[in-house]
Order: C-alpha cells, then structure tokens, then sequence
C-alpha cells in the first residue's frame, strides 16, 4: 500500500506542481474569454437599459456592417505592412549587429530606445513630428531640399497610414531585432567559416545558412508581432484618433468606442470574438506554413 | 516574558487600526469627477474647500481628462458605479442621464423659488419628463469671436462683421504670406475640425448662425436642410477654397486652436467664452483681443451655442444627502460670483450680472450677457455616439470626399440604422 501511495504522489506530484499556474491562467483568460462569448450572444446596450439574449445575430449583422468591414481592411493593411516591413528592418538590423565589432553594446542601446518610451508618450511624440506646422519632420525634409513646402502628414491619405504604420514599426524594431539577433548567434561560425571558403556570396549565406537557422525566430516574431499589430490601439489612437475622417480607424478602436463609449458592449464583444479569430487564423497559417527543422 | 509583551504591542497595534479604519469609514468623503484637470480649475478647488470647512464634509476631487470624460462618466453612471457622487457633467449628456435614471432628483434642495434665479433654457435642460429638477446649472460656455483689434482695424474694419459674407472678405485680407515664401504665416480664421467633439461644436456653431437646428421638436435629425448644408458648404469653402483656415485644423480641437490664435498664427476664432478670455488676455496679443457676437448667413443676430455644465448626483451614491448639498453648494450664487471673477466660468445665476463689482472686474462682460441671451443648447438621446457619426462624416466633407448633402445624409442614415 505504501509503494502505490508512494507511486501515486510521484505522479500526482508534477500535475499538482503546475496546477496553480492552470488555475490562474483558466482564472485570468479563460473566464474573461467565456464572458465575451457569452457577452456577444446579448444585445446589452447600457445606455438604453436594453439587455437580452439574441444568439448568433451580432455576427451576422457584422457580415453587412460596412464599417466594420472597412475597418477590417484598415486593420490588414496596417497588420501587412507594419509586420512585414518591421521584420525584414529588423532582420537587416540584426545582421548589421551581428557584423559590428566596434561600440556593439552602444548601438544596442540606442536601437532598444523605443522599447523604453511608453505608447502614449511616443505617439504624442511623433504627432507633433508630423506636424505640419511645427513638426520637426517637415523642417528636415525641407532643409534637405526634398518638399518645398510643409506637408500635412496626418490630414491626408495614404500619409496619414503610413505614418502611423512608421511608429508602429519603429517601436517594434527592438523586440525583432533582439530576438533576430539572438537567433544569428546560434549559427556555428565553422559553417560561417565553411561557406566562405566555398565562395558563397552574401546573399547564398543569407539564403542557405541564415535563414534556414534562425526561422524559428522569425516565425516567433511573425506570431508575436502579428498578434500585437492586430490589436494595435494606443498609438493610433493617440496620433490620429483614428482620422482623419476615419481612414486609419482599425478594429480594436472601434471595438473600444462600441463599448466604452457607445456603451453597445454585446455588439463589440462580438467584434472582439471575430479579431479573436482572425489572430488564432493567422497563427494557425504561420504554424502550418512555416515548420522547419530545427537545427541543432 | 518577552514573549508575551510582543504580543500585547501586536495585538494593541492591531487594535489601532481596526479602530481607525472604523472611524475613517464614518467619516463621509464625496467623489467628484472634476471636468478636466485641477490646475485649470482653482475656483472650483476654492468652492469646494469652502464646502468642506462650512459643512465638514470632505471631498475628494478627481480630474477627469476632456477625451475620457464620456467613458469615465457614462462608463461610471451605466455600471452603478460608486466611485463617484458628484460629476459635473455636460448639458448635452442630461438627456442620457435623466432617462436611464441614472441620476437623483434634486426636487428637496432645488425648490421653484430657487429655480426662477436660474436661466431658464438652461433649466428646461435639467429637467425630466416626469418634471423633476436633476441638475443645477452651474456654469455656461457661451461662443464668441475671439479677434485681433489691431489687424482688423487695419483692415479697414471698425466693427466686426455681422454677415458671413462680409467676415469671408475680412479673413481673406487677414490670411497673409507675410515673407513671400509661398507660405501662409498668418490665418485669418481657425476652428476646430478634430474629430468627436471638435468638429461637432463647430458644425453646431455654423449651422446656428444660418439659423438651423439640430433637432425638431419631436427629437428627429434635421441638421441636413437647408441650413445645414449651407452651413457645412461654408466651412468648406473657407477651409478648401478660400483657404483662409489652415488644413491642419482636422487635428485641431478647441484647445488647439486656443493654442493657434496665442501664436499669433489666426487673426480670429470662435470659441468659448470662458476662461479662455482669461488665458487669451494673458497671452503675447492679449492687449489686442476683443470679442464680438458671431456672424450669421444673413447678418441678423442668430442663436449662440452655449454648452452648459451641471453638476449632478449619483443616484447610486452611497451618500446621497451629502452628494446632493455639494451640488447645490457648487451651483449657488456665491459659488458663482466666485468661479466667474476667478476663471470667467459664466454664470446661470442671473443675479450674478448684476453685481457692480462683477461689471467692474470682468472684462466683455456685456458681450457675454448678450451671448447668453442668445444660448442654444441641443441633445439628444445617444449623444456620444451620434457625434462620433456625424463627425465623421463631416470631416469626409472637409477632406473633399463627399459633397455637404451627402455627408449630412449618409450621417442621418447611419443614426437611423443604429436606431438613433
């Protein structure tokens, strides 16, 4: 009896060891996630005192909204390029990095910058860089004999998505970037060594040897970013609010102004189920299309 | 020995506390959503001190910044929230609150014959279908034309234009490149066209002088007749092509274009009357500012947009009479006269004009008064989120994508698709 007893505790004993942290995440994810999904088969518009059960019709009613449609094409557009263009800088960045043997530690330092500057103080930061009348931006394009004149960036389309997607990625870079470079540390210098001296060009080393290594990495920061880039609200919302008109509205602001602010929260918890969707789709692709042998 | 004497000093220190904790939770301390930040508003912190000393009731004031205020306030209201006891709220958001119930009646500590000292348009406001008082009316922001004396005279003009033609013509010869590099350096007029509250007021403001409403009697929208097409035409006449506004108004709220006009950047802008005149006399053209009543389409003198501030009650306060005896205490004739000499808050409690020391002390005060007696102030059930609508589609029109008819139209096709 003593040896089953002692049997049983040996393997209970690794369960129970990671049973707090089960319980706190199904506490802290789950239940908020059960509560949403519960939340968008309501209609619960606090503002009217009007709260009852209405099933699937939040998600077919956002099949026709044509607002929510188009912001979901904002969200894309920005989620493609702040991602894409995030990645391969970081991936240039992380190479440069890796080449550098003088004040390494410095530039490190200066390119983890962004990192430390909370959103909202950034966003507040580059709205006025992209001032048109006081923005320090136009003053340099203008020195540089590149505008003649000062340009409205956030007043007009596309600049408007362009720069927002700009301060997207410049605050991304430093998570890429350290995450890619620690991945160029894994590749074995004597393979480094060996392409070299088979005469391989910069881009047959990138192309054979540094990719395939670190596409572990990159597939992390793809998920990760993607994630962050489709629930992307504090810099939008700082730097253009949105506009102008509405043209960079993207999903999780109107998701936020539908239930914080129009108080409409059965609707907007259904909106945040579809973004919910799209993120776990997106994950799904990165994890079935970008499966490589890791490399030891 | 030792042992025991630890256990008396924990247990007597343990005691202490409980005590104060008791002691601390009979004391009552009201919450007061304050509009915007503290700093900005030290009569508000006088009153209330006074308030405290005078009934020993203590209050804990909480600055609640502009672009939250409708999520905070609503979000604390809606979710029977106690945080707050007392928030001083927009006119505009009476019609929300008073439905929802999500405020108390005021009945025992507003009585008729206290009412009659109020303005009544701002009164109508605060009241309920069911003709109870829910709100006092404690301070109102009239719209005046902020102007620079010394470039209009110089323009040629002694008095500022009453017709919208004839302040076009002024804003042309005030918006000037002054060193010749293809560069405006000086605008003739400014507004706000930021999204939410910006544009909106500023809308509201146009559409008044070309004597329009927002709503008919019966609530239903009519911003897009006549009046309000020609009102949206207007500003983006004066925005796209006459440019005497400069584009980045899109950005702007009325901050901003306060910031604008101090600059030196605008010859003129509407704005609210306020302590913005304080903040305007104190800037670099102070010396220079003057106020005059808005112009109108057809030069007649039109209705002013006034946004009002009330403070109302929680009805979910724990301390519903105290709440309420701050509330009165904030919007009575002393609190007034004090908020009005101290930050140009200006008052609904007629009276206060009156006082030989208030015409002495304030500057443009007759101007104020005449805007007052001018005071619109329209809402409408689901406040926010119509404003969130229509300026939306507003700055479409601004931005050129739409023409005023459409913007104006697909606005009130949208609010009827949400069941507005």
């Amino acid at each position: 009896m003593v040896k089953s007893l002692t049997r049983f505790i040996d393997q209970a004993f690794p369960t129970c060891m990671f049973l707090p942290a089960v319980i706190i995440v199904l506490v802290v994810v789950g239940f908020p996630t059960l509560k949403l999904i519960h939340t968008s088969l309501y209609v619960r518009e606090l503002l009217y005192n009007r709260i009852y059960f209405i099933g699937l019709s939040h998600y077919v009613n956002l099949i026709t909204d044509k607002l929510f449609l188009s912001y979901l094409g904002h969200t894309l557009v920005y989620v493609f390029f702040s991602v894409s263009v995030g990645i391969l800088l970081g991936l240039v960045l992380a190479l440069a990095m890796h080449k550098i043997t003088l004040f390494k530690s410095l530039f490190i330092t200066l390119l983890l910058i962004p990192w430390m500057i909370p959103d909202v103080a950034a966003g507040i930061m580059w709205k006025w860089m992209f001032d048109k009348i006081f923005g320090v931006l136009n003053v340099l394009l203008m020195m540089l004999k590149l505008l003649r004149e000062p340009y409205y960036w956030l007043g007009n389309m596309p600049s408007a998505m362009f720069c927002v997607i700009t301060v997207e990625v410049w605050s991304s870079l430093p998570f890429i970037l350290l995450i890619l470079y620690a991945g160029l540390q894994r590749i074995p210098q004597e393979l480094e060594e060996a392409m070299m001296i088979d005469g391989a060009n910069g881009w047959q080393k990138l192309r054979f040897l540094t990719l395939p290594y670190i596409m572990p990495e990159v597939r992390f920061v793809l998920a990760i970013r993607t994630m962050f880039a489709l629930r992307a609200f504090g810099l939008i919302w700082i730097i253009t609010g949105g506009g102008p008109s509405d043209k960079t509205e993207v999903l999780a602001t109107y998701i936020y102004k539908t239930g914080q602010i129009f108080l409409r929260q059965g609707y907007s918890a259904a909106m945040s189920m579809v973004l919910l969707g799209i993120t776990i789709l997106f994950l799904g692709l990165y994890l079935k299309f970008l499966q490589v042998e890791t490399h030891e | 020995m030792r042992h025991h004497s630890f256990e008396s000093i924990g247990i007597l220190l343990l005691s202490l506390v409980f005590i104060a904790q008791i002691s601390m939770a009979q004391e009552v301390t009201l919450g007061f959503a304050n509009a915007g930040a503290i700093e900005s508003d030290p009569a508000t912190v006088e009153i209330i001190r006074a308030f405290e000393i005078d009934t020993g009731i203590k209050v804990k004031i909480v600055p609640i910044p502009g672009p939250k205020m409708v999520e905070i306030d609503y979000g604390t209201l809606a979710r029977k929230e106690t945080t707050f006891d007392v928030i001083e709220a927009l006119g505009k958001w009476l019609p929300d609150f008073i439905q929802n119930q999500w405020i108390a009646p005021l009945d025992e500590v507003f009585p008729p014959k206290l009412q009659a000292h109020y303005s009544p348009g701002a009164l109508s406001l605060a009241k309920g279908a069911d003709g109870k008082i829910y709100a006092f009316p404690w301070y109102t922001q009239p719209t005046l034309v902020f102007y620079r004396a010394d470039l209009v005279e110089a323009a040629g003009y002694q008095e500022f234009p009453s017709s919208w033609d004839e302040f076009l013509a002024l804003c042309k010869k005030l918006t000037v490149d002054s060193d010749g590099d293809g560069v405006t350096d000086q605008y003739g007029f400014v507004y706000a066209a930021g999204s939410g509250l910006g544009v909106w007021d500023t809308f509201t403001r146009f559409l008044y002088t070309a004597h329009g409403s927002l709503y008919d009697q019966d609530g239903n929208p009519i911003f897009n007749s006549e009046a309000g097409v020609a009102a949206l035409q207007f500003m983006i006449d004066l925005k796209n092509t006459h440019t005497v506004v400069p584009e980045t108004v899109m950005d702007y709220q009325e901050g901003e274009v306060a910031d604008f006009w101090k600059a030196g950047k605008a010859a003129i802008m509407w704005n609210e009357a306020g302590s913005l005149i304080l903040q305007a006399l104190q800037s670099k053209y102070g010396p220079y500012l003057k106020l005059a009543r808005l112009p109108s389409l057809d030069g007649k003198p039109a209705p002013s947009l006034s946004d009002t501030i009330y403070p109302v009650v929680n009805v979910h306060s724990r301390h519903l009479p105290e709440a309420k005896k701050l509330a009165a205490y904030l919007a009575n004739y002393r609190s007034q006269w004090t908020g009005f000499l101290m930050e140009f808050n200006v008052p609904l409690f007629q009276a206060v004009f009156d006082s030989p020391y208030i015409k002495e002390q304030i500057p443009f005060s007759e101007a104020i008064k005449d805007a007052i007696s001018r005071a619109k102030l329209e809402s409408h059930r689901g406040y926010a989120e119509i404003q969130d609508i229509v300026s939306r589609e507003i700055r479409a029109a601004l931005l050129g994508e739409k023409t005023a008819q459409q913007a104006l139209d697909d606005a009130i096709k949208e609010m009827k698709r949400r069941n507005l």
